[in-house]
């Protein structure tokens, strides 16, 4: 028997100044069924979510209910119609009890004030559906509760609104296995009663466990949509990625030197553990694995910024301290953060300080900055590496991404690293500036500087590294020379499937 | 053609700077009260000695200001101050019967010590600002008191009284030079030393300052004994004024230095401001003040003005802040 369809999207189209971010996409949710949205980062995944819940309005397109044409412009409307979404950042209010955050802006009320009885009464009836911890009473503080307990409560928040259909969105990031399992009883039991579920991860074997269908998206557009029983793992990997690398990276292989970067069984607690790897001078050594995966969490520490339980870092045979990223800059290494306006840049302040800034002690005499070295550092660089901009005393904050990522670039450069850390260097970059950057790592690498390319994008690491080190949950998992090794390789080992060929460190 | 262009590109760019519309409503003000005041109290406003006279009213306000700006470019608040001035005053006085002009210098060391405590609260124990300074407000404010029973001291220091009424080639009484030479070093500090520009990344983004691998505890702390020393050097020159302490004398006072830092186009969210700036909100305060009195305003009506103006100027901070970043979102759609 064909179960009923409950959401049917035809068509729809969604453009944002310069970028299509979906293009006749066409999908659709059956009553009680898990349905599992799979593609690369940006491919539009986010886009179509937020199209169904209301966040987004679709710029065409049909979007039908029940086989009924529907207008939603809201969260609050898609909230009305059935349609809730759990996202992957929660949004519990850690200082209130479960009870008041499962009927947040929902709370049942008596003549105008809460009526706290009806309150805690129906909130033990779904902590009770939800199957929940004994421990957890409706009176517990949310903030008490761990990461997997807070989701079941906003898993819980979409019942109280009645939502036949919950979207899920990373849902198991950052969970453990056990919370991991009982997520997935309680999906297996959301589907008896009826409730349709769409379920996004990169995690494809949680998608092949899970789903009834899964469609997979692409820059925007349908690439298919199967039922699970029809396909394999590595066919859907081979979905995902679809295309062939293009004439973006240009790499001029360098001559490698000796190891310069060392890490010996770096564990930070519930984040990694034991991680040991190496890098040549002349390297370019990629770290790939999914978002989530403690990726950018290695680097940090591995910087000192973030402090580790146990292990070292060596660099240039010398050791580094756990939580002194002044020590690991004076020692010769760089990084460029992944979230360059929270962490690399001052947008409110002056270009020329914002490059300058750890080049300082070293254009200064007594602590007196010498300000014609400075001008002069500062207008080499923005020529150098094309900067656009107008002057060097324009606020960083004016400048474009590309241009904003060029500025946490230079500053590093101008320090002449031994390494350069770079995490996910050409995020919300445009195509021009990226190909500019990719030239830059490849240049640095001539130069025998040792760079560390974080990313997610599997065709930037293939494009770009001579070697790529797979992470899955915060465990190495395996390095593969790029050249030889294939795509689908490197993704399965960084999903934590067990690979043939690869060297695990 | 080319000339207005040049006026025009010269004009914008002083526009630009921090103050430079505080610096036109003064000058606003000084031409309006000039004009006013013979008609309405019959006094003389703009006169050499009525100017010089605001100076040696104000001076202290100015030099705290110096040190204030710094910790607020750092994105913090000192509002300990007024309290901080009046128990060095008081400890000044007190020492300088049994010191003698050795009290100057022990007055600094302590005025070092208390801002040293601000500091350590704030980097060290990581407290917020605000609250941690209104608490050492608190303690010092009253320390003052029981220090001196609630009762006004006489200092007694030969160097008092040349602070007090000496002057440099005869025109420039002392505390204005002191307060010059302060402006002069925390200018140069601020703008030419790694420290200061480092002040400047510590405010504007404390997040991407660590990971440029700057300590932001430790020159946070410096901030705060900056400004203490300021206090310290306050106090001296308050007392060579009025030859006695009053434990009272200084109360509130904070907040005529936060407008005088904040009118200066000094952004309290951190990481913009300048000394000069500051300079010119501390002048706007003493011109302010002294032309309210010269049109007859009463004290109590010149607390609401200010009160009122400290917060169109702290509201135009913020809001130009959003502004920018609204305008910058649509640009971006």
């Amino acid at each position: 028997m064909e179960a009923k369809t409950f959401i049917e999207l035809h068509g729809i189209t969604k453009v944002f100044p310069g970028v299509i971010a979906l293009s006749d996409v066409n999908f659709d949710i059956r009553e009680g069924e898990v349905h599992a949205l799979c593609g690369e980062n940006g491919a539009g995944k986010s886009t179509l979510i937020k199209v169904m819940t209301g966040a987004h309005k679709q710029d065409g397109g049909e979007y039908l209910i029940d086989g009924t044409s529907v207008d939603i412009s809201s969260t609050n409307e898609g909230i009305a119609l059935g349609v809730s979404c759990v996202y992957q950042e929660l949004s519990i209010a850690p200082q209130l009890d479960v009870a008041q955050n499962l009927f947040i802006g929902n709370l049942p009320t008596k003549g105008g004030l809460i009526d706290h009885k009806t309150l805690y009464a129906k909130t033990a009836e779904i902590l009770a559906e939800l199957e929940v911890d004994s421990s957890i009473t409706p009176k517990t503080i949310a903030g008490d509760l761990s990461v997997g307990q807070q989701q079941m409560i906003e898993i819980g928040r979409a019942l109280t609104r009645n939502a036949r259909c919950i979207i899920m969105d990373e849902p198991t990031s950052s969970l453990s296995e056990k919370e991991t399992d009982t997520l997935f009883k309680l999906i297996k039991k959301l589907q008896s009663k009826n409730i349709a579920i769409v379920y996004i991860s990169h995690k494809l074997d949680e998608v092949m466990y899970l789903a009834d269908r899964i469609t997979v998206i692409r820059d925007g557009q349908n690439i298919i949509t199967m039922n699970k029983e029809d396909t394999t793992q590595d066919e859907l990997i081979a979905h995902m990625i679809g295309r062939s690398l293009e004439n973006l990276y240009q790499k001029t292989p360098a001559q490698q030197g000796d190891a310069v970067l060392e890490v010996h069984n770096l564990s930070r607690e519930s984040v990694f553990s034991d991680i040991s790897f190496s890098v040549n001078k002349g390297e370019v050594l990629g770290f790939f694995g999914l978002v989530g995966a403690g990726r950018s969490e290695i680097m940090r520490a591995v910087f000192g910024v973030d402090k580790y339980n146990s292990g070292e870092v060596i660099l240039d045979g010398k050791k580094l301290k756990s939580g002194n990223p002044a020590l690991s800059i004076d020692s010769g290494m760089g990084f460029c953060t992944e979230d360059r306006k929270k962490e690399g840049l001052m947008l409110r302040l002056s270009i020329l300080l914002n490059m300058t800034l750890v080049k300082l002690p070293k254009i200064s005499s007594m602590g007196v900055i010498n300000r014609k070295t400075q001008a002069s550092l500062a207008s080499e660089y923005v020529n150098t590496i094309s900067i656009k901009t107008p002057s060097v005393n324009q606020l960083a904050g004016n400048l474009s991404g590309g241009n904003q990522q060029k500025v946490v670039l230079a500053k590093w450069l101008m320090t002449d690293p031994k390494v350069l850390i770079v995490d996910e260097p050409t995020r919300g970059i445009d195509v021009g500036s990226k190909s500019e950057i990719y030239g830059l790592i490849s240049e640095l690498a001539q130069q025998g500087v040792a760079v560390i390319v974080v990313s997610s994008e599997i065709e930037e690491i293939m494009g770009i590294c001579d070697r790529v080190i797979t992470i899955c949950e915060g465990k190495l998992t395996a390095s593969f020379p790029t050249k030889g090794t294939s795509t689908e390789t490197i993704l399965a080992a960084a999903l934590g499937k067990t690979v043939a060929g690869g060297d695990a460190q | 053609m080319s000339e207005k262009k040049s006026f025009k590109s010269y004009w914008s760019k002083f526009m630009s700077l921090n103050g430079s519309g505080v610096f036109l409503a003064l000058v606003a003000f000084i031409i309006l009260v000039s004009i006013l005041a013979p008609r309405i109290t019959g006094g003389q406003f703009l006169t050499w000695t009525n100017i010089i006279q605001i100076f040696r009213q104000q001076t202290y306000i100015g030099i705290i200001a110096c040190g204030m700006t710094l910790v607020i470019i750092t994105g913090n608040i000192d509002l300990s101050v007024g309290s901080q001035l009046t128990l060095l005053t008081v400890l000044c006085a007190q020492m300088s019967k049994t010191m003698g002009n050795l009290a100057i210098p022990a007055t600094l060391a302590l005025g070092f010590l208390l801002g040293l405590v601000n500091g350590l609260f704030v980097s060290g124990l990581k407290l917020n600002s605000f609250i941690t300074t209104l608490g050492t407000s608190s303690m010092y404010g009253a320390l003052a008191l029981i220090l001196v029973s609630g009762h006004t001291v006489r200092g007694d220091s030969a160097l008092f009284d040349w602070i007090g009424s000496g002057s440099l080639f005869g025109v420039l009484p002392i505390p204005v030079v002191i307060m010059l030479v302060v402006v002069l070093i925390f200018a140069f500090v601020s703008k030419r030393t790694i420290f200061g520009q480092r002040l400047y990344a510590i405010g504007a983004n404390p997040t991407a300052a660590r990971f440029s691998g700057i300590k932001s505890g430790r020159d946070i702390c410096i901030t705060y004994i900056l400004c203490g020393l300021c206090c310290a050097l306050a106090a001296v020159v308050l007392i060579a004024r009025s030859v006695s302490a009053n434990p009272q004398a200084a109360a509130g006072k904070e907040m005529d230095i936060i407008l005088a830092v904040v009118l200066g186009g000094t952004s309290v969210l951190g990481g913009k401001g300048s000394i000069w700036g500051s300079v010119i909100g501390f002048l706007f305060i003493g011109f302010a003040s002294s032309g309210f009195t010269f049109l007859g305003f009463d004290q109590y009506i010149q607390w609401i003005v200010m009160g009122v103006i400290l917060l169109v100027a702290l509201a135009s901070d913020v809001f130009s802040e959003r502004g920018i970043s609204i305008w910058k979102s649509r640009k971006a759609k």
